[in-house]
């Protein structure tokens, strides 16, 4: 035990700073790889303790991220909920769960992270806000991208939603595939709206700046940030933030030098792409047909209508790519949070995609020529004892190296719900099969889905049953239903 | 050849033979509409001819004017009425779509025309790999992925963008609205069409001719590979253009000469007055031939073009800079190549300044005599000819795979010694400084120096046994599978002296011979030769679920029919392997590349996503030009 408190003391940053200004924190010694191997030796102490063990309640509320994580503190256990959101297939259930943390926790929560401003990540702390209300609440952390004292972080957002209404109004008009996805895209970086207000992530954020019972302090993160605990978890937990890249970084991290944001930013600004049609010639000047051009210029193309529909299916859908970046840019503000406990490494994503994992990965911009992961990366993930995949099981969110360098005996939590986005055919279907599969086989079965379990009404999910007969050891279903606990 | 039945020719048959001309003229906007008031901006071409039917449509390109966006077609214009004949078609206007068919069909077959000169063979488009041979029946037939008959879409979408795209077996040019600001010289909302732009369609068809050469020249394996396709396109357009006399002649009067100039005098007065300029006459306007090169170099979003390229001192920090924005970097490389073309057309050109300063003349301020300008056009012209042909022909000189840029400084150097080995221009000199300056560098060239850029020339291998060159005409297509099975045996006879793996199958998905005159003024017969290994790598050893991608390796052959020493020897000696240049599939070399390879592809986010679609490793051109 000695030796876990000396690696707390080295991490923990003086708690006197109030982190509200968004400013850049020293960098956080990191803890030495030594300290990493004698705690985890000190392990089965901590197991044989009962008590003392490290837990990870997934609730199951549809496509969405609600995880409470338990760790032993002085005066019993502290509570930490990462997430409370729920968007597409919501199964209806969020209630239910709330009811259970509020039960579990005493209404008392030691820390509340909000990883991004996604209402599968936010919803519950709109629909549920009466509940959270009468929370007591050590500390909140949220993306330093929301914070509301840098300008240019609110500037940002106020673009983006800006775009997203923009988006939704135009969306709801089309009926498509496509479209029906995009909506769902929007609607998730708005929040359903309630009685035509503001969407539901407004007041979600709100609840978490200001409505918690106690008023507790909230501090906004980026990578590289001595975050600051609660008196409550100092000396038990130690935390660091791996992302997002800070703002001040250079390169490609920079917000100045990334051309997505960029481009949305320029779309709230100026309004989305005009998709309404111009006519370059008048038809009635210029009438043309296919029976004009020789016949045998289609052959090669299988005629003149498989012609018409190939040059048709290339058109880009603007709009619809659009929504798609505006998707990414918000997972890719999510808070990565590595907590050390007991020895143990617990990782939480968010719904990081590619560009949030590169920043940690890879410590710079990536060149393209030499792109091999840092050796601090290596060894977090060598050495990970569960992960919260990233973005519902989602292609985009678990980079191959990550995977290659993760633990073989790391446990994973994945939330998520089939049909709610992407499609087999296009090989983007949520939770994505190879995906699944790779993390399942890298971990020897140790992944566990959210929808494996009964919640509410709704059954367990059967692809889930199908790839998981039973729980691997130290996944527990106590009630048969609503959530999945892993001990550690 | 249906298609005759209505042509010219074919009526005029029962009466009386008429040759057909050479060429054909149309009439194009030289640069395109918004330079109207430059008065090199409407001009006349000349193009091979060929019977055309309406669209127009030829026997290697088609315009099809038919638009995804509104779903209508547009009617064709008909180049064999004999009043476009007699006028060389119709005269350039924005308001009339048949023009912009006929701009387009101009400037493609022109840029076609530039690319089977200089490579001393017709060219074909796409053809997707026969693997099994001859022996494989359906590889006589099309294939899918072929393209026999590049399609032109001149107004295919509302976009501000033109690409090639396989495919659709063409290229689509869109059109747009000019922006409410910043609209430079359109009018602010007003319609922008992609095809009435030399240089666009110049550089589309560039990618497409260089697609028809090489399989799999277009895969983006390295951070260069996309750069040298954009870059080598912006070159191939901008050396069409210094390639026209008459759009020259003005640029030259108003740059005194100095073609590489940014301003150009203005027309009124002798520049006393730049300061304050009362009529537009006395504004210095910009030189529009640099000014393309400038908007080429110019990324979307990146205002730093060619423009610093040129103007600046040229440093070899801007190489490691930007590496994934492939319009930056292709920018450097179209620096360096017209940083050489400017130094070798200003040696050139230093004889006819010293005669006319001769007469006590101070050339920066005076105006040029018409004469001198006609010459110093001719001497452009003909430095921009051999700077295309070096540039086409080195396509021919580089690893089939894999293309970096210190591959095509060494190929651009080893044609130069090919065509010119005296080089009293000091071409290669200015080349090798201009690429040295901006730090372009070749990995496996262990000096910077003319002998070790030089591609080695090899010696071990074995003849190529039975090998067909045919007639300067072309292959019959008997001839093309008894030299694709005698190229295969050979191939896989040598496997392991060519690097590549002996237990994987090869597949040679072109050979093309070439007809060149040597010193000597007698014919050199090569043949450029490709030769492609291909096998699947796992992104991770650690998780081997997480998929695979294409790892190629091969060589690029250059085959010379040897001429006999004497009368005694047969005519028929095997060709020999002159040149070996490639990427090898075994060895630490390749390890190192493939490790390269496939971080590269994870950090392009190419590991995610459907790997298994063939085209998910293909350059998306669409995606690289939008916003031009």
């Amino acid at each position: 035990m000695a030796t876990r408190k000396k690696a707390v003391k080295k991490t923990v940053a003086p708690k006197s700073r109030k982190s509200t200004q968004g400013t850049r924190a020293s960098r956080t010694p990191r803890p030495r790889r030594e300290d990493a191997g004698t705690a985890q030796a000190n392990a089965p102490q901590a197991r044989a303790g009962g008590a003392g063990n490290i837990r990870i309640r997934m609730y199951r509320i549809g496509f969405g991220d609600f995880f409470l994580m338990t760790v032993p503190a002085k005066n019993g256990p502290a509570h930490i909920l990462i997430d409370c959101g729920v968007h597409a297939a919501n199964i209806g259930t969020i209630e239910e769960c709330v009811q259970d943390m509020a039960q579990v926790t005493g209404k008392n929560l030691a820390l509340v992270i909000l990883t991004h401003y996604h209402a599968d990540h936010m919803s519950g702390f709109a629909t549920c806000y009466d509940d959270f209300t009468e929370f007591n609440v050590g500390a909140v952390w949220i993306t330093n991208r929301l914070d509301p004292n840098n300008s240019d972080a609110s500037k940002f957002m106020m673009q983006l939603t800006n775009v997203a209404q923009q988006l939704k109004m135009q969306f709801s008009a089309r009926n498509d595939p496509d479209a029906i996805e995009a909506h769902h895209k929007v609607e998730n970086a708005l929040g359903v709206s309630e009685n035509g207000g503001g969407g539901s992530n407004a007041k979600a954020l709100k609840l978490l700046q200001s409505g918690f019972k106690n008023k507790p302090p909230v501090y906004y993160y980026q990578g590289d940030d001595a975050p600051t605990l609660s008196d409550e978890l100092e000396g038990i937990v130690t935390a660091e933030i791996l992302s997002p890249s800070p703002k001040d970084s250079g390169g490609e991290f920079a917000a100045t030098d990334n051309k997505t944001e960029q481009y949305l930013a320029a779309l709230g600004d100026n309004g989305v792409p005009d998709t309404t049609k111009i006519r370059p010639f008048d038809l009635k000047k210029w009438p043309g047909s296919a029976n004009e051009y020789p016949r045998h210029i289609f052959e090669e193309l299988d005629g003149s209508e498989q012609m018409e529909k190939t040059l048709g299916d290339m058109q880009p859908d603007a709009l619809a790519a659009a929504a798609d970046k505006l998707d990414g840019t918000l997972n890719n503000q999510s808070l990565v949070v590595l907590f050390t406990c007991n020895g143990k490494k617990l990782l939480f994503v968010g719904d990081a995609q590619w560009g949030n994992w590169a920043y940690w990965l890879y410590g710079k911009a990536v060149s393209g020529r030499d792109p091999g992961i840092t050796p601090r990366a290596k060894e977090i993930l060598g050495s990970l004892d569960f992960l919260k995949l990233g973005h519902h099981g989602s292609t985009n969110a678990t980079p191959i190296p990550a995977l290659a360098a993760l633990n073989p005996r790391c446990a994973i939590f994945c939330s998520t719900a089939t049909g709610a986005y992407g499609s087999e055919a296009k090989k983007t279907e949520v939770p994505r099969t190879a995906l699944m599969e790779a993390a399942e086989s890298r971990t020897g079965n140790r992944l566990v889905r959210s929808d494996w379990v009964k919640a509410g009404d709704t059954d367990p999910e059967v692809q889930a049953r199908e790839e998981l007969a039973e729980l691997p050891q130290g996944f527990t279903s106590p009630q048969e239903g609503l959530y999945i606990d892993y001990t550690l | 050849m249906a298609r005759n039945k209505n042509s010219p020719q074919a009526k005029s048959h029962s009466q009386l033979e008429v040759p057909a001309p050479p060429m054909r003229s149309l009439q194009v906007y030289a640069i395109d509409p918004s330079s109207g008031k430059y008065s090199g901006n409407q001009v006349t071409v000349r193009v091979p001819w060929e019977p055309l039917d309406p669209g127009p449509t030829g026997h290697k390109i088609a315009v099809v004017d038919y638009d995804a966006t509104n779903k209508c077609y547009y009617p064709p214009i008909n180049l064999g009425n004999p009043l476009l004949l007699a006028s060389n078609g119709l005269g350039p206007t924005e308001a009339d779509p048949r023009f912009h068919q006929q701009m387009v069909y101009a400037i493609a077959s022109r840029t076609i025309q530039m690319f089977e000169v200089a490579l001393g063979r017709k060219v074909h488009w796409r053809r997707a790999d026969r693997f099994g041979g001859s022996a494989n029946k359906e590889n006589r037939f099309r294939k899918a992925g072929d393209i026999w008959v590049l399609k032109l879409y001149p107004h295919a979408m509302r976009q501000t963008n033109a690409y090639y795209s396989p495919q659709a077996q063409g290229i689509l040019f869109g059109y747009f609205t000019a922006n409410k600001t910043g609209q430079g010289r359109n009018l602010p909302g007003q319609l922008v069409f992609t095809c009435l732009s030399q240089d666009i369609i110049a550089h589309e068809v560039t990618h497409a001719v260089i697609d028809g050469i090489r399989t799999y020249f277009t895969e983006p394996t390295n951070p260069d590979v996309l750069s040298f396709h954009e870059g080598f396109a912006d070159l191939c357009a901008l050396f069409s253009h210094f390639s026209q006399h008459d759009s020259l002649i003005e640029t030259i009067r108003q740059t005194g000469g100095r073609l590489y100039q940014t301003d150009l005098s203005p027309i009124a007065g002798d520049g006393a007055n730049k300061d304050q300029p009362a009529i537009t006459a006395e504004i210095r306007g910009m030189n529009p031939l640099i000014q393309l090169a400038i908007q080429f170099g110019q990324a979307s979003g990146n205002k730093r073009g060619l423009r610093s390229a040129l103007g600046t001192p040229p440093n070899s920090d801007d190489i490691n800079k930007n590496v994934n924005d492939p319009h930056f970097r292709g920018s450097i490389l179209v620096a360096a190549v017209f940083d050489a073309f400017f130094s070798v057309y200003m040696k050139r050109a230093d004889p006819l300044f010293r005669i006319y300063r001769s007469g006590g003349i101070d050339t920066v301020s005076a105006d040029l005599p018409a004469p001198l300008a006609e010459l110093l056009a001719t001497c452009a012209v003909q430095t921009a000819v051999q700077f295309f042909q070096l540039c086409a022909r080195a396509i021919d000189y580089c690893p089939p795979v894999d293309i970096t840029f210190g591959d095509f400084l060494r190929a651009i150097v080893t044609v130069s010694r090919d065509l010119d080995p005296a080089d009293d221009d000091g071409v290669r000199d200015a080349l090798m400084e201009a690429f040295r300056m901006r730090g372009i560098y070749s990995e496996s060239a262990s000096f910077y120096s003319e002998d070790a850029l030089n591609w080695p020339p090899n010696s071990d291998l074995p003849a190529i046994d039975d090998l067909d060159f045919g007639s300067p005409n072309g292959l019959t297509s008997k001839e093309m599978d008894h030299n694709g099975d005698a190229l295969r045996k050979w191939a896989n006879e040598n496997r392991a002296a060519l690097g590549l793996d002996p237990d994987l199958p090869v597949t040679v998905p072109s050979f093309h011979p070439v007809f060149r005159t040597k010193e000597n003024g007698r014919l050199r017969m090569e043949m450029v030769v490709e030769i492609i290994q291909s096998k699947q790598a796992k992104f991770s050893d650690a998780v081997p679920k997480a998929g695979t991608f294409p790892f190629r390796a091969g060589v690029t052959l250059i085959v010379e029919a040897l001429e006999p020493k004497s009368h005694a020897q047969p005519i028929e000696i095997p060709p020999k392997v002159r040149f070996v240049i490639g990427r090898e599939m075994i060895g630490p070399h390749a390890k190192q590349r493939e490790e390269k390879q496939r971080n590269f592809f994870i950090a392009q986010g190419l590991a995610v996503g459907n790997t298994e679609e063939a085209t998910h490793f293909q350059a998306d051109f669409g995606l690289l030009h939008g916003d031009y």
